[in-house]
């Protein structure tokens, strides 16, 4: 099964990390979704969409680890025959919750190359064999864009929450090559887990920071 | 020459334009603080009074046209600050 990795006093915690994962994805789904009530610009809404689907993906992997960790979904198990359908799930929402971040947060405005970009990513992970691998390589190529992107934007408005972006997503980027790892090193897949993790918290700081910099200002 | 301004910070200057002189403020002076062209101030202030955010009024003893700032307007002003931090964090 191509859920449960890693050594198996992390299981639980894999699970539990992913709830995280849900709660921050959700509230920058918000705040992009508010954005795009004040503004009414179809890039906001897009940009919700995609941590929305990240929020899915989550909520799907936590469910099924967790089913599968407390071994109370004999039935499922039997229906589905393996939980590999659940971890297709969570790539399918995940590919096109990043893919539709890569396209918004890169200003792609041609419809066939948004059409391209999308298409690539479904087939290059969910529609083939060995899909774990091939996620994890297709998930750190768009991070890694992502990351250097947020950079740029870094070096452009040298301000401490855009390196908190570029640092988030640099993180996320660099956890898919130790997931790639762990086809070796059972190991690699915590160093992983941990790093994705950070990522997400470094995220979860700059959303703090953004919330109380508006409660401020409200105050002042 | 300055950045092309982008579409939160033209709706955040009319409205900050509109509140700086105390809920009410005349066309033409609109026109001037939100430095834009008569065409776009007049779509932007239709777009904002179709929002809630602007309303018209008229000045009782001159019968000017004035336009005035809604509470809509207001709660925009307190979270454009927030939106606008989160926004340049993702580079938009």
């Amino acid at each position: 099964m191509v859920l449960l990795n890693g050594p198996y006093w992390f299981m639980s915690l894999d699970s539990l990390f992913n709830l995280v994962y849900v709660l921050i994805t959700l509230l920058i789904g918000g705040l992009s979704y508010k954005a795009y009530k004040l503004t009414e610009e179809r890039r906001y809404k897009y940009f919700a969409v995609a941590f929305g689907l990240m929020s899915i993906a989550f909520f799907v992997y936590f469910a099924a680890t967790v089913l599968l960790t407390t071994h109370k979904i004999a039935l499922a198990l039997e229906l589905l025959s393996g939980f590999d359908y659940a971890f297709l799930i969570y790539v399918l929402f995940t590919m096109m919750a990043y893919a539709l971040l890569f396209i918004t947060t890169l200003k792609i405005e041609e419809p066939k190359i948004r059409t391209l970009i999308l298409t690539l990513m479904f087939t290059l992970t969910v529609v083939s064999y060995q899909y774990y691998l091939k996620f994890h390589i297709a998930l750190f190529a768009v991070l890694f864009l992502l990351a250097y992107n947020f950079y740029e934007n870094y070096l452009e408005k040298k301000s401490f929450n855009s390196k908190l972006v570029f640092v988030s997503f640099f993180l996320l980027a660099c956890a898919q090559l130790f997931y790639l790892g762990e086809i070796y090193y059972e190991l690699s897949y915590v160093v992983a887990v941990v790093m994705q993790l950070v990522g997400f918290l470094v995220l979860f700081y700059m959303l703090l920071r953004v919330l109380n910099h508006g409660r401020e200002k409200r105050k002042a | 020459m300055g950045e092309r301004r982008e579409r939160l910070d033209i709706i955040k200057d009319i409205l900050e334009a509109i509140r700086d002189k105390g809920g009410n403020i005349k066309p033409t002076h609109l026109l001037y603080k939100s430095n834009l062209s008569h065409d776009s101030m007049k779509k932007y202030v239709s777009e904002l009074m179709e929002k809630e955010m602007v309303l018209e009024n008229e000045d009782m003893k001159t019968k000017e046209k004035k336009y005035g700032i809604t509470d809509k307007g207001l709660k925009f002003l307190s979270d454009y600050k927030q939106i606008k931090e989160f926004t340049d964090s993702f580079g938009f």
